[in-house]
């Protein structure tokens, strides 16, 4: 069930495998109130990772999510690759899935999760953006 | 508050995620999960063809070196050499494409970016490496039975191969009354030594009762 009013979290939320879009459009709410924060982290070594934490935007349980941006290949040497440049080139997505630890109503089992999946946008900061 | 990191900002997406693109977070995340170990069996990999270069090489070029035609003409010296040399030159060449489509080449870190622009997907980025992987190998056996070829060929000749030339099979050098004297022998019979020397049409006539020392010598300087 979608909550009329997303400040509330509703941590009997049923289990349901959903990609709606009302949920990417209630994470970007979330980022701009900062209950959501999302960020790209460049480690050498390490490569690059997508980290996103806080509320998710269904249940509201927290969330910490880390995605690898970056792996070891055998076949894109032919080039230098934007990892070896530093270059940053384009709008980031990052597909976040509620991982929340809570075994919500209806859930498989085993599953975690209130099952909903959404999307945030990652874009670069141009430098001489006075935002930054 | 620090939405996105330093170096970006969130941006409102205009879409959600797919199956899709589900998939292929998925599918990304198991890559970056196989780079150790992917590195890991390629060292190995490399490190044991390596190993068998240098055997190779040591075995056909340093061990075996001219034991085999030390006592053949130049000319088939120089053909030999060229057969195995070459060879052996196709055959490490040959070997470390197959080794490349084993172990791969050109390990690096490559963003989630690189992949999307250059191949579309994981799916068709691990497709082509399995295009690579098969050409490496096609061309590596290529050349290992072309390798095959050459150092056949190259055993074949050294064992046709006429002996070098021994003639003379040496020159004799001879002594006498203070002078020496170097060519070949004619012949040494009624107390007499018979050179044919350079420079002189009739051999030169030595009584053997005035040489006081001979010697076989490779040449005459």
């Amino acid at each position: 069930m979608v909550m009329s009013s997303h400040t509330e979290t509703a941590s009997d939320e049923r289990f349901e495998r959903t990609t709606g879009f009302e949920w990417t459009e209630r994470a970007f709410e979330l980022l701009g109130t900062g209950e959501l924060r999302a960020e790209i982290q460049e480690r050498r070594p390490g490569g690059r990772w997508a980290h996103v934490w806080g509320q998710c935007p269904r249940c509201g349980h927290r969330i910490d999510d880390w995605q690898p941006l970056s792996a070891v290949t055998g076949l894109l040497g032919g080039r230098r690759t934007s990892s070896d440049t530093g270059e940053i080139v384009d709008v980031e997505p990052v597909d976040v899935g509620c991982g929340c630890g809570t075994t919500h109503p209806g859930a498989p089992d085993g599953t975690t999760g209130c099952g909903v999946s959404f999307r945030i946008e990652l874009e670069p900061v141009p430098d001489d953006d006075p935002a930054d | 508050m620090v939405n996105g990191g330093s170096n970006y900002r969130p941006k409102k997406p205009s879409s959600t995620p797919s199956q899709g693109s589900l998939a292929e977070r998925d599918a990304f995340i198991a890559l970056a999960r196989q780079s150790l170990p992917a590195v890991r069996a390629s060292a190995e990999a490399w490190r044991n063809g390596l190993s068998a270069f240098l055997t190779l090489v040591t075995a056909g070029v340093i061990i075996k070196g001219r034991d085999t035609t030390a006592g053949l003409p130049a000319s088939w010296r120089v053909v030999i050499t060229a057969l195995i040399g070459g060879g052996l030159a196709l055959a490490v060449a040959g070997l470390w494409r197959v080794l490349a489509a084993q172990a791969g080449t050109r390990y690096r870190l490559s963003t989630r970016q690189d992949i999307r622009r250059t191949y579309g997907t994981v799916e068709a980025y691990q497709v082509a490496v399995a295009e690579r992987a098969t050409d490496d190998l096609h061309t590596g056996r290529r050349l290992v039975f072309a390798a095959l070829g050459l150092l056949l060929l190259g055993v074949g000749v050294s064992w046709w191969a006429p002996p070098a030339s021994t003639s003379p099979p040496a020159y004799l050098k001879a002594t006498f009354n203070n002078t020496d004297a170097c060519g070949v022998l004619r012949s040494a019979d009624n107390g007499q030594l018979r050179l044919a020397v350079i420079g002189r049409h009739d051999p030169i006539v030595i009584p053997l009762a005035q040489i006081t020392n001979l010697a076989v010598v490779p040449g005459c300087a």
